[in-house]
């Protein structure tokens, strides 16, 4: 099961974060947004002092109740994914919501400001549709 | 990671300029002549223009190395001979169509030139006696590069070192790299 998504961009700032099922809400998400990127600069750079691999990128962690995915692209723009746990890696999925999707509708549109909250119709429907549409949306 | 040949970033270059979209070649020929046209007309100075066109690249190249990114699924260059060499074969054959070669690497100046030998901006285009000391019309070229470069956390200075429209034997810019940015993490809000 899918619960939620979120892009970040290189400065910290959460621009688009949608959910379809959270079980609880958040207290407040600001406050929740800015947690989660601080935990992922920290893992990050975790990840690339202590890995033998050059450019080994921190994928996903896991807890009894979630798993979060995530990707960064060379430009500094984050995606996370939290899912059930027994999800398999997503990895492919989030790379594929950066190149179709963040590229094509969001990268490309003139009317949108770098760094700026998503608000592009077309990149919200089809990130939906994506999304709705993939084999682990629902639990079994 | 090992480096990546010049012939496997050829083969890459390909495929990647397979993916794209692709318009009539004149018709970007003229559309570009028609911008510098009208910068021509509505900045008073020459040196204004050519600052313009490194900016219009400049916003050009922030958005098309995601572009880039997503299109040749390139990892990191272990050096900055492999970044020139993967701008010119693979990112200038995507959204020019054409390559480009590394000429001139030093390492320890850390620069590099890039060798433009047939370029689709400058078909058919002669530039008239009072521009040909002081109009760099490629110079949305340069911008496109630094814009790119940094939105990957790489500074550089790129300028011309030689100009077809101005006489030379081929085009030629220079890129040199200033400094690798580090990741400011952002202050506690």
């Amino acid at each position: 099961m899918i619960f939620n998504l979120y892009v970040f961009n290189k400065k910290g700032q959460c621009i688009y974060y949608r959910e379809w099922n959270r079980q609880q809400p958040a207290e407040n998400l600001a406050e929740e947004q800015q947690l989660i990127f601080g935990f992922l600069s920290a893992i990050t750079t975790f990840v690339s002092k202590t890995s033998q691999e050059v450019n080994d990128k921190f994928q996903c962690y896991s807890t009894s109740s979630y798993k979060m995915h995530y990707f960064e692209s060379a430009t500094g723009l984050r995606f996370l994914i939290n899912t059930d746990p027994r999800t398999p890696s997503l990895q492919r999925d989030l790379r594929k919501i950066y190149s179709e999707y963040y590229v094509e509708f969001v990268s490309k549109n003139p009317m949108y400001k770098l760094g700026d909250t998503i608000s592009c119709a077309h990149f919200i429907g089809i990130v939906d549709k994506f999304i709705t549409g993939h084999a682990n949306f629902k639990s079994e | 990671m090992a480096t990546k040949k010049p012939t496997d970033l050829q083969r890459i270059g390909d495929q990647a300029f397979l993916k794209v979209e692709k318009i009539n070649a004149e018709l970007f020929t003229l559309t570009y002549g028609a911008i510098v046209g009208q910068l021509l007309k509505d900045f008073e100075s020459v040196v204004e223009v050519n600052n313009q066109l490194e900016k219009m690249g400049y916003n050009i190249g922030l958005r098309i190395i995601d572009d880039f990114l997503a299109k040749s699924s390139l990892g990191r260059c272990s050096d900055l001979k492999e970044t020139g060499d993967v701008i010119g074969k693979v990112g200038f054959k995507m959204f020019l169509g054409v390559t480009a070669s590394v000429s001139k690497y030093d390492q320890k100046k850390q620069e590099f030139n890039l060798l433009i030998e047939d370029n689709p901006l400058t078909d058919f285009v002669e530039l008239p006696e009072e521009y040909k000391e002081s109009l760099l019309y490629c110079n949305i070229l340069c911008g496109v590069i630094r814009g790119a470069l940094e939105a990957i956390q790489m500074k550089v200075e790129c300028e011309f070192v030689k100009d077809a429209l101005r006489g030379d034997d081929a085009t030629e810019i220079r890129v040199k790299l200033i400094e690798i940015m580090k990741d400011d993490i952002p202050a506690d809000g």
